[in-house]
């Protein structure tokens, strides 16, 4: 706010004094020139690939048709696997969120040096290759794997338990890959709460439990709010995990579009498949920002 | 994202190859997890990188597939100058297979003909864009005969020169306008030998029956419906020869889906990857699969109680293309007619078990060898052929029809 209401004042300013306005512009230039090689980056290797996916998608053996798009509508199996994906994704979210909100806030209450180095116990696992974690949750979860072993030869159970091919190793291997998304954000914006403030509020009478809900809760919400939005949209694109550790019910829609132009060859409708899901994901987006306000998400306006 | 890229590109690597295990490996021991009990898994890899010299059961893995070919000659490429100074770009399946095609073609086209070398990956996606970009690098590639077909249907491969690439000894239904296949592979059932009390499955119905061999079973939804609905006939009664005329029909569809029904609650696992039927099935995951024949063949050899019933098995092939528009199409075409020699093709079905389009090929193998080879005349004979006349036409609906089936 404070933000939008000064830049009148300056505009104002500069309108009255020519050479202020001058070298206001010349600084905009400058300030333009060294954002255009990224924007360039962008609009070749994000925008121009996003419009030929539209294009793409709506060409049918060289005619513009929306047969494409009529065929996702109407035929079950697609709007099914859309809805199993944004389901998963959701699921894994909410897991995220659960377990990762605990582990970021024990983190920022540490001293800064035992932090970064728990931090990078949450990062050794990023670093190691999605279909290495996939495989070694394989090796953990399947019928005869390790912990139904020992869950057997402790007595715990009689038959082993199924958590491999349906949804909980999905969800399993999922939430795996995709924690650190959500405990870094959350860490990073909690580190940065003032501890005073909650200090503050307890002198003033409030329980722990109460200064927690009231003050420290909400000043976090940007970092979850953020870690959310990340770990939501990297889930819907997933495609290992779902695909070796799922089972049929757990069909994601990148594997539909990889079978489509695999073995189909039939990229423009894996092209609509992509926009549908674009689409669905943006406007999810929107709806998220009423909520929460991106701008606070990528820490635009703090104050 | 770039972590989940590259990830994808290993995932569509690993499905096209069926035998690559050997970078998924190395990645494991980088990320120091080797220790992790995954017996099948190396063990397999092990043995997909050990030739079987006559086929004996080989026990200790050599690293002889990666090393130099033998040196055997090839009739009637005997001018070590004939392609000097050219360069052959292959684009292959990647791992165990390629680097048995290195040591069997690769390595010997070299050294009859002079040519120059360069290995790439095979990839659709890609070859279509060189394609369409009017830039073509490769100068032959590997693909799956079907995914070869739909290629050159949408115009985007060379024809074949048969003035050059002989096809007088070459089986049926492997020299086409647009491919050439060179290597034999199946789809078969693979069972457990110690499940049954010494019963084996004859054949797609005793998959379906579930009461005289009990236990969960593995089915394949890499392919989609391309092999499980002509299994799912056979197991409904319909003889093998009568698979696709039944399947051309849209009662044939009909049946063969209510008999996909009568299994699927028993399934316990829709395999997604090459590797996976070979380890559930060595891990005692599951007591019956469909798989790919050379990964049971892999870890048969290993030791594991696991056999390939071939009667009913489905037989594919790999084709060679050249994609339109390559530079050095004589040359292409004189690479493809040496990798469909006898000589070379039987030199490549000791590396691994993929066998000869050329039926001259099978006199240079031993016996043990060729039970093992989806091609040889005692395997061939009770498999069907994959129709992939029949599939051009169909697979765009049916897969649709079985991903609906399979997720509902």
């Amino acid at each position: 706010m404070a933000v939008t209401a000064r830049r009148p004042a300056v505009g104002a300013q500069i309108a009255v004094d020519p050479r202020m306005r001058k070298l206001y512009l010349r600084r905009q230039a400058a300030l333009f020139g060294l954002l255009l090689p990224a924007l360039l980056l962008l609009l070749v290797l994000f925008v121009y690939p996003i419009l030929r996916l539209l294009v793409t998608s709506v060409y049918d053996q060289g005619i513009i048709s929306l047969e494409h798009y009529r065929r996702i509508v109407e035929v079950d199996v697609y709007l099914r696997v859309m809805r199993t994906t944004f389901t998963i994704a959701l699921q894994v979210t909410a897991i995220c969120l659960v377990l990762g909100y605990p582990l970021a806030y024990f983190l920022s209450t540490l001293r800064a040096r035992t932090a970064r180095l728990l931090l990078i116990l949450v990062l050794i696992p990023f670093w190691t290759s999605i279909l290495v974690r996939t495989y070694a949750w394989m090796v953990l979860l399947q019928r005869q794997g390790v912990v139904n072993r020992w869950l057997l030869e402790l007595g715990l159970i009689d038959e082993p338990l199924r958590m491999m091919y349906n949804r909980i190793g999905v969800l399993v291997g999922m939430v795996h890959v995709l924690l650190p998304f959500m405990v870094l954000p959350a860490f990073a914006v909690m580190r940065g709460i003032d501890r005073d403030l909650i200090r503050a509020a307890q002198n003033l009478g409030a329980t722990p439990l109460q200064a927690f809900l009231r003050i420290f809760f909400p000043l976090s919400l940007p970092g979850v709010a953020a870690g959310s939005l990340l770990v939501f949209i990297l889930a819907l694109g997933f495609f290992i995990t779902p695909a070796l550790m799922g089972g049929r019910t757990e069909i994601m829609i990148a594997q539909l579009m990889e079978d489509q132009i695999r073995t189909q060859l039939n990229f423009p409708f894996a092209a609509a498949l992509g926009t549908v899901l674009l689409a669905v994901t943006l406007v999810i987006f929107v709806i998220y920002n009423r909520l929460l306000g991106l701008d606070k998400i990528f820490g635009g306006d703090v104050s | 994202m770039a972590d989940e890229r590259m990830e994808l590109v290993l995932r569509r690597l690993e499905l096209a190859n069926r035998i690559r295990r050997r970078q998924f490996l190395r990645l494991m021991a980088a990320a120091g997890l080797g220790a992790v009990s995954l017996n099948a898994l190396v063990a397999c890899q092990q043995e997909e990188e050990t030739p079987a010299p006559g086929g004996g059961a080989a026990t200790t893995p050599s690293p002889a597939a990666a090393g130099p070919g033998p040196e055997f000659t090839v009739a009637g490429y005997d001018d070590p100058n004939k392609w000097k100074g050219k360069t052959l770009v292959f684009a292959g399946f990647g791992g165990a297979m390629q680097d048995a095609q290195r040591a069997a073609v690769l390595e010997p086209f070299k050294r009859l003909t002079g040519a120059e070398i360069v290995e790439d990956s095979t990839d659709l996606g890609k070859l279509r864009a060189q394609v369409d970009a009017g830039n073509v690098e490769w100068t032959v590639a590997q693909q799956g005969t079907f995914e070869a077909r739909l290629l050159g249907r949408q115009g985007y491969l060379e024809p074949i020169d048969y003035s050059i690439v002989d096809k007088a000894d070459l089986l049926e239904n492997v020299a086409r306008e647009f491919d050439v296949a060179v290597i034999f592979w199946s789809t078969i059932l693979a069972y457990r030998t110690d499940e049954f009390g010494g019963k084996a499955p004859q054949g797609w119905k005793d998959y379906w029956d579930v009461e005289g061999f009990p236990g969960p079973r593995a089915a394949d939804k890499v392919d989609g419906p391309i092999g499980n609905l002509e299994f799912a006939l056979m197991a409904d009664g319909v003889p093998k020869s009568e698979v696709y005329q039944v399947l051309r029909t849209p009662e044939g569809v009909d049946r063969a889906f209510a008999s996909l029904d009568k299994i699927k609650p028993h399934v316990t696992v829709w395999w997604e990857a090459g590797a996976q039927p070979a380890q559930l099935l060595a891990d005692g995951e599951v007591v019956m699969t469909s798989a790919w024949n050379g990964r049971i063949d892999a870890i048969q050899r290993q030791g594991a109680p696991v056999a390939i019933q071939w009667n009913e098995g489905l037989l594919r092939t790999d084709s060679f293309l050249v994609p339109k528009g390559a530079k050095e199409k004589e040359l292409a075409m004189d690479f493809i007619n040496f990798a469909t020699r006898p000589e070379v093709q039987a030199e490549l079905a000791k590396l691994i078990p993929y066998s000869p389009t050329n039926g001259k090929g099978f006199d240079l193998l031993s016996d043990d060898l060729k039970q093992r080879l989806p091609s040889a005349p005692a395997q061939k004979d009770v498999q069907i052929e994959a129709d992939n006349e029949f599939w051009l036409d169909a697979l765009e609906e049916l897969q649709e029809r079985f991903d609906n089936w399979l997720t509902a």
